[in-house]
């Protein structure tokens, strides 16, 4: 919040014209008496909506960054990867699956590209739905950078050739530039892509996680060393517990172990 | 305290003088500071205004989909205005409620029907809210899953741009439109098979024919957005009523108005809090992280899923998750459930929440047996201490699918039950069937236009 220098002044002359008029005669209130009034509610009130602006702004930085993800879900999935790229920073990285990091708008452009045989637009026959769901936005302290964890569910393929389901979490990072939010890093983790006759029970990963790193190699290799379905691991979180995590009471290991004994639905 | 009479006066002929002086000074600068006051508080109210709208156009939308799903044709058609239009694919427009209320009827019996999945995800919101704050528009991604008993089985996706209006103080659905994308049926998939869009009905023709012409998934085809690039784009702001700024005239006006921006606030905040808490629930569910997971619910808080009757505190909560596997461990094995379609009301004093939402999961394991589950969450959330927590955990399945056989010749076996070695502290709530047989789950709300 800021404060006007000639609000100082008039204060510093409130207080002043108080303490005078606390000398003199204080049988009944004195015009000067609701001026001092008045003046401190005006400062009261003002960091009162000065707080409610900085909660409305966080409510509506949470609304943009679902926005922005949502949206690059709906340009994605048509191809429109000039529409997707405008969606990142400058300086942003791009890690999806196994394909390594790819670092910069310029470079982010090619992979996308890549990702669409050059071309912009789907291809006739092709289906490449990816649905953004399960948003988890957490805002940094100081309003202008976010993390956010979402599911990526996919439906993939090419009519007459291959069709697949996949799925898997993105932990994404934003940044607010000049009051825009933008994507500075997108780090997508396939947790599963398997031919849809058969599924995941009958098929390892189609790609193996690699979808373009073969044909464009990345600026830098895997930040980790997954590997594939069957394969399964638990992308961290930025997020920590937002309640607690629980702590049983002391219980005979054996015991857990027993009422575990998986019983799948 | 003994004063001195002269010195009295003098102070007083001063203080007059000074009085007199920042008097004025204070009333112009005051009556400024006032103003702008008021114009920041009127700017809130627009913007609170707004994210209100928001949230209760992504509820009205997610409530218009469940009531879809179980063939809740009347309960649908409220929803929409009296002027209403409704284009679903190739089906042309339908316009007006009555007209709505009858394409929706051509779909099949009123309620849920015994033999017939009609699941209808409604996804991935953008509202665009109009500056003034009574009109909107959305994009949605519907996902569907569609099936009769013995004789069918698809699966459906397509994007919706619909349109919203506020009549006195109620949110309803203007115009509803359906790019249908891609449809296939369950046992050949999208590789193999792509159906055509819709064409209109020639026993209940639409009253316009279809308002563009495109064609489903294989071809290609970006249905419209009806909002700008997020980036590159111009935002929509909200926009003060004409009124509002002189209506916030001195400082009780602006201290009132401030009091009741500030619980609304509040509520806007209770109710992201709610659905990030319930998402969180998932994503720790997905990788059998079950001391997360538990230590998200009060701890007087209950899980029942599935039949399998109510555990109830922590600890028995934590006991309900061994049911489902071996904390941690999950190598081979797909556990991904999956939360979404939220219909979040947060009760007025900003301590309780009530949730609808969409439950779906892809499970099984490798070299095992895939499977496919749908439900329902109506779960209730509290705040303790300030921090919100999961009370109540409530899944309704609709379904548990094998992978190879879908939905078309599944058997109707009840859901999973109580598990005797390791027994709930209470029965189940409520009783319910899967598909196919037919089950409402009930809500904890009333249909918002017409109140029941």
């Amino acid at each position: 919040m800021t404060i006007k220098p000639t609000a100082l002044i008039h204060s510093s002359l409130l207080t002043l014209v108080a303490l005078l008029a606390g000398c003199g005669d204080q049988s009944e209130p004195s015009a000067t008496a609701d001026m001092a009034t008045t003046g401190a509610e005006i400062a009261t009130l003002q960091q009162q909506v000065a707080t409610l602006e900085t909660r409305v702004q966080q409510v509506k930085d949470a609304n943009a960054i679902k926005r922005l993800q949502r949206t690059y879900g709906y340009y994605v999935e048509e191809g429109l990867w000039d529409d997707a790229v405008n969606l990142f920073a400058d300086n942003a990285t791009l890690e999806l699956a196994r394909d390594g990091v790819y670092i910069g708008k310029e470079r982010i452009r090619q992979y996308y590209y890549a990702l669409g045989n050059g071309q912009l637009g789907l291809r006739e026959g092709q289906l490449n739905e990816q649905l953004q769901v399960m948003p988890v936005v957490t805002l940094g302290e100081d309003g202008t950078t976010a993390s956010a964890r979402w599911r990526n569910i996919l439906l993939t393929g090419q009519l007459g050739e291959h069709a697949e389901w996949g799925e898997g979490p993105f932990e994404n990072e934003y940044v607010k530039e000049n009051g825009v939010w933008k994507f500075s890093k997108v780090r997508w983790q396939q947790a599963i892509l398997v031919p849809y006759a058969g599924g995941w029970a009958k098929h390892e990963d189609y790609n193996k996680g690699i979808w373009v790193s073969d044909k464009l190699p990345p600026d830098a290799p895997p930040t980790d060393d997954h590997r594939w379905w069957p394969e399964t691991y638990l992308p961290p979180f930025h997020f920590s517990n937002p309640v607690a995590t629980y702590v049983p009471e002391s219980a005979p290991a054996a015991d857990i172990e027993a009422a575990s004994a998986g019983v799948t639905p | 305290m003994k004063r001195n009479p002269l010195f009295a006066k003098t102070t007083i002929a001063v203080t007059a003088l000074a009085a007199a002086i920042s008097a004025t000074l204070l009333a112009q600068d005051s009556t400024t500071e006032v103003q702008v006051l008021a114009q920041r508080v009127a700017t809130l109210q627009a913007e609170v205004v707004n994210l209100e709208a928001e949230n209760e156009i992504e509820n009205l939308q997610g409530i218009f989909g469940f009531y879809y799903d179980k063939n809740q044709w009347q309960q649908a058609a409220d929803l929409f205005t009296e002027d209403a239009t409704l284009e679903w694919g190739g089906s042309g427009v339908y316009a007006g409620k009555a007209r709505i209320l009858a394409w929706l009827q051509s779909h099949g019996a009123e309620g849920p029907q015994a033999g017939v999945l009609n699941d209808q995800m409604q996804l991935q919101p953008i509202v665009t809210v109009a500056p003034d704050g009574l009109t909107a528009k959305a994009r949605w991604h519907l996902f569907s899953q569609e099936a009769k008993h013995s004789v069918e089985h698809y699966w459906g996706t397509g994007i919706y741009e619909n349109e919203y209006r506020n009549e006195d103080g109620v949110w309803k659905l203007s115009k509803l439109k359906l790019y249908s994308s891609m449809r296939t049926p369950y046992d050949d998939g999208w590789g193999v098979t792509a159906l055509p869009r819709s064409t209109p009905d020639t026993d209940l023709p639409p009253d316009q024919a279809p308002t563009i012409d495109y064609a489903n998934y294989p071809a290609v085809f970006v249905p419209p957005f009806h909002y700008d690039h997020p980036v590159t784009g111009v935002p929509v702001v909200a926009v003060p009523a004409a009124d509002a700024v002189t209506s916030l005239a001195d400082t009780a006006a602006i201290s009132s108005a401030l009091n009741t921006l500030n619980v609304r606030i509040g509520l806007l905040q209770d109710a992201d809090a709610v659905e990030r808490l319930h998402t969180i629930y998932g994503y720790y569910l997905a990788h059998n992280q079950w001391d997360e997971l538990t230590g998200i619910f009060t701890e007087d808080g209950t899980i029942e899923i599935a039949l399998r009757g109510v555990y109830k505190g922590r600890a028995s909560v934590r006991r309900n998750l061994d049911l489902y596997g071996v904390q941690n461990e999950l190598h081979g094995t797909l556990h991904n459930h999956m939360q979404y379609q939220p219909v979040i009301h947060i009760a007025a004093d900003g301590q309780s929440a009530l949730m609808r939402s969409r439950a779906w999961s892809l499970m099984g394991n490798y070299g095992g047996v895939g499977r496919f589950m749908g439900g329902t969450y109506e779960n209730r959330f509290e705040k303790r201490d300030g921090v919100w927590q999961l009370h109540m955990d409530q899944q309704i399945n609709t379904y548990f699918a094998v992978y190879d056989t879908g939905w078309k010749d599944l058997e109707w076996r009840p859901a999973p039950g109580i598990t005797d070695t390791n027994p709930p502290d209470a029965p189940p709530t409520i009783y319910f069937e899967m598909y196919p047989r037919a089950f409402l789950p009930p809500y904890h709300y009333q249909n918002p236009v017409t109140g029941r």
